[in-house]
């Protein structure tokens, strides 16, 4: 084979890896089930789950947060002596991500990225990035009383993780609201 | 010597010219589509599609559209190009097709292999529920007196009206909902709907930014290209030092 085509050839190949390795990066990765984020919060016995509907004044407060109307019209969550799980997924660019919340206090106490769905922007999934959400909590206006530094090439999953703890600590109020009340 | 140096100058000075009048219109694309890729995000690039004719030829995009789905009440549900259908609407991404579908309280029910999603008739999303490990992966679901069941791996679970917990069924199995073939005139709906949906502009300006809109020899024309224009950057600083001399 003439050296132009081997190089030609090589050159081909590479590209070929590259595609696949950034075609594989798209599909989903799976960090930690969801089912073990929640029995991990309340020490391997979670309490039986429970719905909130995000729907009336609610459902609005949510879309204020979220920027859209909320994927789901209900969460589902578990409670047990003030601490609160939640499992929560919004798009960052093109594909939602799971994330799991836990929240005691009104503050967050612990986050972990679930699944990752995106492209670009997977490093919100490291620690040196979710410690930032601890102990954070919301401020009269819904928004977070704590400082989140970016990560530079992850800007929409950041400003998505952000909605995610304003719209948990949101939820985690209204049902520590309706449970006291009960 | 004054006159051989003369020449070689005006030869440059040339070669200068008219290949910087030949990149002209291949670094305008590259500097205009780099600047639009830089704005990506703000221009919300990546949800706009477009639905000319010809791009779409250019892709290769063929028209595709699901054969079978479910029907349920007047209302039909189907998996095409990773999206769930409703009609022709698209309801919501999911990877793989259906496993089974239900009506239940003016609920519809989708089985996916580890989770159900629950939409309104009007096509807003619910909830989505992970699966017990014990059924997954699921085989099909089926209704019974307003209640859901849902069976894989030999087992067969009943849930709540909530969907919050799940027991163990032992009941005969009433039979799921089976695919059917979708109307023709449904399939067409989906297949334009499909193709007006499936280029994004952050693709097509990618593609022509490295020039693989342009077939399999764009990226090496526009490598070319960014190898002439070094030669130019080069040329234009002998030039200029010539003259200053």
């Amino acid at each position: 084979m003439p050296e132009t085509a081997q190089l030609r050839l090589a050159l081909i190949t590479l590209l070929a890896l590259l595609t696949g390795a950034s075609g594989a990066f798209a599909d989903e990765e799976t960090y930690l089930m969801p089912a073990a984020f929640v029995a991990g919060a309340f020490a391997g016995s979670p309490p039986d789950p429970q719905v909130v509907w995000l729907v009336g004044d609610l459902g609005e407060q949510a879309a204020d947060i979220l920027g859209h109307a909320p994927n789901n019209l209900r969460e589902r969550y578990w409670l047990r002596n003030g601490r609160s799980v939640w499992i929560l997924e919004e798009v960052g660019k093109e594909h939602p991500f799971t994330v799991g919340w836990v929240i005691e206090d009104q503050k967050v106490i612990d986050t972990k990225v679930l699944v990752y769905r995106e492209t670009r922007g997977w490093e919100v999934r490291y620690p040196f990035f979710t410690r930032q959400f601890e102990g954070a909590g919301l401020t009269a206006e819904k928004q977070l009383d704590s400082r989140i530094d970016g990560i530079s090439g992850a800007t929409l999953s950041v400003r998505a993780m952000r909605r995610m703890a304003e719209l948990a600590l949101l939820l985690n109020g209204q049902i520590s609201r309706k449970h006291a009340a009960n | 010597m004054r006159r051989t140096s003369r020449r070689k100058t005006t030869l440059l000075r040339r070669s200068h010219y008219w290949i910087g009048l030949g990149l002209a219109l291949p670094l305008v694309m590259l500097a205009l589509t780099g600047i639009l890729l830089n704005h990506t995000d703000d221009l919300a690039l990546a949800q706009r599609h477009s639905s000319q004719n010809w791009l779409l030829q250019v892709y290769g995009v063929q028209p595709v559209a699901p054969e079978t789905g479910f029907r349920m009440n007047g209302l039909w549900l189907s998996h095409a190009r990773s999206h769930l259908w409703l009609n022709d609407q698209i309801l919501g991404e999911s990877a793989n097709p259906p496993t089974g579908v239900a009506l239940l309280d003016g609920l519809i029910v989708i089985a996916q292999p580890d989770h159900l999603r629950l939409f309104t008739l009007e096509g807003a999303q619910v909830e989505r529920i992970d699966l017990p490990a014990r059924i997954t992966p699921l085989g099909s679901i089926a209704s019974s007196e307003g209640k859901l069941l849902a069976r894989g791996k030999g087992a067969m679970l009943i849930t709540d009206s909530n969907f919050l917990q799940w027991s163990n069924f032992s009941g005969p199995w009433p039979g799921a909902n089976q695919p059917q073939a979708l109307p023709l005139t449904l399939q067409q709906q989906i297949a334009e709907q499909l193709a007006a949906n499936t280029l994004t502009w952050e693709k097509i300006i990618l593609d022509t930014h490295s020039g693989r809109i342009f077939g399999p020899w764009g990226p090496w024309v526009l490598d070319f290209v960014a190898a002439i224009t070094i030669i130019l950057a080069i040329t234009g600083c002998l030039l200029w030092l010539r003259r200053k001399r």
